[in-house]
């Protein structure tokens, strides 16, 4: 439990996409960087091949194959050996790679032989360039994978919300739903529709992102939890058992009474009740 | 399984597969699996949400040592090991698919064997290590409570003394208000742990309150 917070929730840590800092996470990441450079092959490489016409690349056919044939085969067995070094890689994987990375080495290696270099000679230069793309390929793996460990890492390590505030961003989407749930709809049936939505989200949240000890819709009578809808008990909206806390949802225009919050303090070992509206 | 309409007939059809996949618990109440080991009931809880779209499996005990008169959720765990590797929530929906899996991975995790005689040892163990968990420290009192019973009603007073000493020193004083305060607690925990044969009437008039006869049983030994 807390692994996202290493085991200490007291420090607040959100890794979610409740949290706005997300979207900074991915802006420049190594993903992004990859595919600008892969756009950049095309546009700079690819693109000018394809548009010399098909009459160079005809005779050079046999070349391309047989290359791609060779430097897959060698790009597989080194990228196999470096992938198995990393653990963040692994052998079957870095075979993968090595050998996608041999064959398209492979294959330029045929595609730019000189006319009349024989099949032979376009599978030797093939598997020099597979080893070759497939080591670079498996080695690349290996330094995006330790990249991606160091970015979690520092996520991780990124302050954003407490429990509370949690509780209250989840409130404001709930609130801004209203409009989504209809205006045919009476006060109560909208407000048990912002509460349900707001518990789902909550749910949605720690299941994805690690248990927060926040309990959404938990009943409790005489100081024990029980089931929903024993006779007699209450039922609290949120619970954070990190903090003897209750959260109380509001939606509408009545506010926590103080005969409420009696009432979750006889019957539930909370410490604290907060009245919790959207913002 | 077929998905049926009424709110019912659901709580039903989903009490009867799970009772299905772990056939040493008897079926309570809809949604609620349990079995008698003694002084406890223990079992699986299909707790459900107002929405009634959803439900959430978990594993509980409910100690009969207490005057209460309904069931209540003490040990109330989802074990880790599958904490983060299946649903924490069963929606409606999904149920007919994800049910057998949950059931069986619930069944072979639980905390406290299902399918066999317990000793007061292992319970105890049990309530230990629900203590060092969250949910435990946040209910820590009335863990402590049934751990204090559970001992006494075996006439192992000294361990209860031991437990009851546990409490005191670990729970905040604002939290014995059920019990009308600190002092009170400790003169019924003490009048309580001098007199097991009360507790054993207490066992049987609960068990009775509860009509728990029908359920399946099996033994809880000292050691």
């Amino acid at each position: 439990m807390y692994r996202y917070v290493s085991g200490n929730p007291l420090r607040y840590w959100d890794p979610f996409g409740l949290c706005p800092l997300e979207a900074i996470r991915y802006n420049g990441s190594a993903e992004q960087a990859y595919f600008e450079g892969m756009r950049g092959i095309r546009q700079d490489l690819v693109d000018p091949l394809v548009d010399n016409s098909i009459e160079y690349v005809k005779p050079r056919l046999d070349n391309i194959v047989a290359g791609a044939g060779a430097g897959g085969v060698a790009g597989a067995g080194v990228g196999t050996t470096i992938g198995a070094m990393f653990a963040g890689v692994g052998a079957g994987p870095g075979a993968l790679i090595g050998g996608l990375s041999g064959i398209v080495g492979g294959a330029i290696e045929g595609l730019l032989s000189e006319p009349g270099t024989t099949v032979e000679e376009s599978i030797r230069d093939g598997a020099i360039a597979g080893a070759i793309d497939g080591a670079i390929g498996a080695f690349g793996s290996a330094y995006r994978s330790v990249g991606k460990a160091a970015d979690t890492v520092a996520d991780l390590s990124r302050p954003v919300r407490s429990n509370a505030e949690l509780v209250q961003e989840v409130a404001n989407r709930a609130g801004t739903r209203a409009e989504r749930f209809g205006n045919n709809l009476s006060p109560a049936a909208l407000g048990t529709k912002q509460h349900r939505y707001a518990s789902n989200l909550l749910e949605r949240y720690q299941t994805r992102y690690g248990d927060r000890g926040l309990m959404s819709e938990v009943s409790f009578l005489n100081g024990d939890k029980v089931v929903y809808g024993t006779p007699g008990s209450i039922r609290i909206d949120v619970l954070d058992i990190t903090s003897d806390t209750a959260f109380d949802f509001k939606f509408g225009a009545s506010g926590l009474s103080p005969t409420r919050v009696a009432n979750i303090r006889q019957h539930s070992p909370v410490e604290s009740v907060w009245e919790i509206r959207p913002e | 399984m077929n998905t049926p309409s009424t709110v019912t007939g659901a709580s039903a059809q989903i009490t009867r597969d799970w009772a299905d996949q772990i056939p040493c618990l008897g079926i309570y109440k809809p949604r609620q699996l349990l079995k008698r080991c003694g002084p406890l009931l223990i079992g699986i809880a299909l707790d459900r949400d107002s929405s009634n779209d959803k439900y959430r499996p978990t594993f509980h005990v409910h100690c009969l040592c207490i005057k209460k008169g309904y069931l209540t959720l003490s040990l109330l765990r989802y074990p880790d090991e599958i904490l983060n590797t299946l649903p924490r929530y069963i929606h409606m929906r999904d149920h007919a698919n994800q049910y057998r899996e949950v059931a069986s991975a619930m069944a072979a995790h639980s905390p406290l064997p299902l399918s066999r005689n317990l000793t007061l040892v292992e319970v105890l163990e049990a309530y230990d290590e629900y203590l060092e968990t969250p949910g435990g420290i946040f209910a820590a009192l009335s863990h402590y409570h049934e751990m204090i019973l559970l001992a006494a009603v075996f006439g192992e007073s000294d361990i209860a003394t031991s437990i009851l000493n546990r409490c005191l020193a670990q729970v905040a004083h604002s939290k014995f208000r059920f019990f009308g305060g600190r002092e009170e607690f400790v003169s019924l925990m003490i009048s309580q742990i001098e007199a097991p044969s009360a507790i054993h009437e207490i066992v049987e008039h609960e068990a009775s309150t509860l009509k728990v006869d029908c359920l399946p049983q099996s033994a809880l030994h000292l050691s």
